[in-house]
């Protein structure tokens, strides 16, 4: 009797089992309900299941982010194993995966639905300038290692890819205001809308104001607290044209007004304002799924001194990608996926303007997944990316280069390989390899541009990309008992010609400084992951991680000063890093708490009255403490109290101004 | 150069400073590493789940689910055909386990399955059905199921899977401790069932 009731609310649970069937595109939702877990494209762009990626990687999901009592994406991968998040501001955060965390960071390939959305031309990406809502994320894929031969440029750290609903296959409408603590206001809504069933519409919409925070701040950086603003749009549309094509278009605007931690370890008041328009068409042909897109994104960016109220630099960024791609699966042992891109990517120059940075890609990938036996996947992916540097107009007074110095092509190859062994139903083992490149950025190609007397300071044509191998072994272990999942990975990683912006200070004949970008050394890093998640019954659900990284920091013969923002990596991640959740969930109520422990290390600050360089500051190790209560008033109205460092009214966990406890009352309404 | 042959030396660097920096005594860090490996091999340890081989209604949710990735699914209300071989125990039991489940009829989404129990020597006049659903046992009757699949151009479904193996069935389906499918190609051709191709790049092919 027992197992037909159980049996009866399993197939209760089919009424929401239906799916579109006619997908070109990825249905997360019907996949993740078939399979049983998260489904992703992120390792080696063909679907799979989460547990049997050739990569190490975690997949936050809606629920998780909606538990998680962020308000921010920042916010909500602090509580993900091995991903460092350095909280600066109120609303300024950087993100690293496995360490090597600083300021603009610039290791991190972050994407929504596949449009790269980080700032380019510096690498690094404004988490509040991103036009998206927590709201519309239907999961957020988190890799860990390099993974340029797949997605390109800056997936070296890891890669981060924002999955929101598609309006085809999910019905979302969904309208949240919150008000907290640094005079927080907050709203977002959410609406899909389908037309016939053919067409669907999303558009989300958000904004937010709030004070930073109260803590003191280095003489330097006094009048740089001028309010924290977002607010975005975005609308996207998917056409099934025929039985086989599905089409989309997808356009974006937000605004961000931030308090930030800039390279040199400074705060500035900075102003984003982004753009973006794509479109995209997939084709399900008898020779593979054709997927054709392109895109392009505009960020203008304006930087406030730290006394005055007139912009010190202004950027002006465009980047258009276009890519085209068949993954085909040849027979029931062998998937093979090739690709073209171009990439276009320009920014117009500062301190002294009028002139332009620029490079051209063209690259090729192939993947190739093969099924080797039914327990063992062997898969590899290679791209090659052939860049064209260039620029035009004016140049610094001092500078050696002229724009013809710009005139290079660089060839560079990445690799992804992984061997997946799956003995039996609850094991697998993964050995994988990676070799990913990190382009210089645009300001280190000499976007930036300065002239003070006889100093000048900027970027240089001939800084080298980064390159960051990764030598990895893990094992996942399913285990029914608890519900939940062990896993352990150990994992080597180098990084070669590390680039630093300042990187290098010379002399010329005639007696002037030249101080420009240069690639200063190298670094290695070991490390662990050790993580047990699962649940007790239905209603508790916990996790526990340990990530366990050394970094060592080679000679840096070249640089300027060992104590360089973007040289010292080696006393700026913490060695230690434990991490917990426990969550339950009863009748109306949800009750969730995040534990973070890191050991001491040490933060970079700006070293008082210099231009460049920053001190090495000790961090005390600390303990912060997040958490949400929920209650479903009605079935249309839930109430929230979120909280970040709910111990400690204030606490040290950067070198930049101490951050502040914040709590949020919310309101959410779904319709 | 950060190169391989500094391995050894990020080892040491690690098990030096892995525990923030601090040089331990070797009884102290044997410690430390055997409790790691004791929580690993704990962890490893626990028991995984028995195996299972009657029909459970995870099997039905997954071939639900799946039938919804054919290109062409069926929709509306529809009539499934649960076959079974009135000869075999087994597979008489599952048969009317699952209509009990069903009830009169499944909804899913835009889908209602209508459970109808269809006996092994009775395809021919199954009436029509959106797809077959096989239970377990039916053993080298299975051909005829595929002749039937094949002349109304239905899938077949199982947990069978030597039925797919041999292509009696088009999908077979394990939903414990994790989803697996699997498709035979021929047999789904000859039943005229194809599916999405991000489904296909999911599951196992025959």
């Amino acid at each position: 009797m027992k197992r037909n009731y159980l049996a009866a609310a399993s197939v209760a649970a089919l009424a929401f089992a239906a799916s579109g069937a006619r997908a070109q595109t990825m249905d997360y939702g019907s996949l993740e309900q078939l399979f049983g877990e998260p489904v992703t494209t992120s390792a080696i762009g063909s679907p799979q299941k989460a547990t049997e990626a050739p990569a190490t990687m975690e997949i936050v999901t809606a629920d998780d982010i909606r538990r998680s009592g962020a308000h921010d994406i920042p916010g909500v991968l602090r509580h993900v194993a091995g991903v460092d998040v350095l909280q600066w501001t109120n609303d300024d955060a950087d993100v690293s995966v496995r360490g090597y965390n600083q300021a603009y960071s610039p290791r991190l390939l972050v994407l929504i639905d596949g449009r790269q959305v980080y700032a380019d031309y510096y690498g690094f990406t404004p988490w509040s300038a991103l036009p998206v809502e927590l709201s519309e994320i239907r999961q957020i894929e988190i890799v860990k290692g390099p993974n340029s031969a797949l997605f390109g440029f800056n997936a070296v750290g890891g890669v981060i890819n924002i999955v929101t609903y598609n309006p085809l296959y999910d019905d979302v409408k969904t309208a949240g205001l919150s008000v907290g603590t640094q005079s927080s206001a907050e709203g977002s809504a959410v609406a899909t809308a389908k037309i016939g069933d053919k067409m669907g519409f999303r558009i989300g919409v958000g904004g937010r104001s709030d004070d930073d925070f109260s803590t003191p701040q280095p003489v330097n950086d006094v009048g740089t607290r001028r309010g924290d603003n977002r607010g975005e749009i975005n609308v996207d549309g998917n056409f099934q044209l025929t039985d086989k094509i599905q089409a989309s278009l997808e356009a974006t605007h937000s605004q961000a007004d931030q308090t930030e931690e800039i390279p040199v370890y400074a705060t500035y008041w900075t102003r984003y304002g982004t753009y973006s328009v794509k479109g995209q068409v997939v084709a399900d042909t008898p020779v593979g799924l054709i997927q054709g897109t392109a895109y392009s994104n505009w960020i203008d960016v304006i930087d406030f001194g730290t006394t005055t109220k007139t912009p010190a630099f202004t950027f002006n960024n465009q980047v258009t990608v276009v890519q085209l791609q068949d993954l085909y699966k040849i027979d029931e042992n062998n998937t093979v996926r090739g690709s073209l891109e171009y990439r276009y990517n320009t920014v117009g120059s500062s301190f002294i303007p009028g002139a332009h940075i620029s490079y051209d890609v063209v690259s090729g990938s192939v993947m190739w997944d093969w099924k080797i036996l039914p327990t063992l996947t062997l898969t590899n992916a290679l791209r090659l990316d052939s860049l064209s540097l260039g620029r035009d107009g004016p140049i610094a007074a001092g500078s050696p280069f002229t724009n013809a110095s710009w005139d290079l092509t660089t060839t560079m190859p990445s690799y992804n390989s992984g061997l997946v062994w799956r003995p039996d139903d609850v094991d697998t083992f993964r050995i994988t390899a990676a070799r990913g490149v990190q382009v210089p950025n645009l300001v280190e190609y000499g976007a930036l541009s300065v002239q003070v007397g006889p100093l000048t300071v900027g970027g240089q044509p001939t800084v080298m990309p980064t390159i960051v191998s990764n030598y990895e072994l893990g094992w996942d272990r399913q285990i029914a008992a608890i519900g939940g999942m062990f896993r352990l990975s150990a994992y080597h990683q180098e990084t070669d010609n590390i680039a630093a912006l300042f990187g290098t200070l010379t002399v010329s004949p005639t007696g002037s400084l030249l101080l420009t970008s240069a690639n200063i050394g190298n670094s290695q890093a070991d490390g662990l992951e050790l993580s047990l998640k699962g649940k007790i019954g239905e209603d508790w659900h916990w996790g526990l991680a340990y990530t366990p990284e050394v970094i060592t920091d080679g000679p840096q013969a070249a640089n300027v000063n060992k104590t360089d923002a973007e040289t010292d990596f080696q006393h700026t991640t913490p060695v230690n890093v434990v991490k917990a959740n426990l969550g339950w969930a009863g009748g109306k109520w949800e009750v969730d708490g995040f534990a973070q422990y890191e050991s001491s290390f040490y933060g970079l600050a700006a070293a008082p009255g210099a231009v460049i360089g920053a001190n090495l500051v000790p961090i005390s190790d600390y303990l912060s403490v997040d958490g949400r209560i929920g209650y479903k008033l009605t079935d249309w109205l839930t109430l929230g109290l979120d909280a970040q460092n709910i111990t400690q009214s204030s606490q040290q966990q950067t070198a930049g101004p101490i951050v502040e406890r914040r709590v949020y009352g919310t309101a959410t309404v779904i319709f | 150069m950060g190169g391989s042959g500094s391995g050894a030396r990020g080892i040491h660097h690690c098990l030096y400073r892995v525990f923030d920096g601090k040089p331990l005594g070797r009884g102290a860090m044997k410690t430390r590493i055997f409790g790691l490996c004791l929580l690993a091999v704990g962890a490893a340890t626990l028991p995984t789940s028995p195996a299972r081989a009657d029909i459970t209604p995870k099997d039905v949710q997954v071939m639900a689910r799946a039938l919804g990735f054919t290109e062409k699914p069926p929709t509306g209300e529809v009539n499934i055909g649960i076959v079974f071989a009135p000869g075999n125990p087994q597979s008489a039991k599952e048969a009317d386990d699952l209509k009990t489940l069903m009830g009169t009829g499944l909804k899913a989404g835009n889908l209602t399955l209508k459970p109808v129990l269809v006996k092994i020597d009775d395809l021919g006049s199954a009436g029509d059905v959106a797809a077959f659903l096989l239970t377990d046992g039916v053993g080298a009757d299975g051909a005829k199921l595929a002749a039937a699949t094949k002349t109304k151009q239905k899938p077949c479904v199982t947990i069978d899977m030597a039925q797919v193996q041999s292509g009696a069935c088009v999908m077979g389906i394990k939903s414990e401790p994790k989803v697996e499918i699997v498709v035979n190609k021929a047999a789904a051709a000859d039943s005229g069932v194809s599916f999405a191709a991000s489904f296909r790049m999911m599951i196992t092919e025959l």
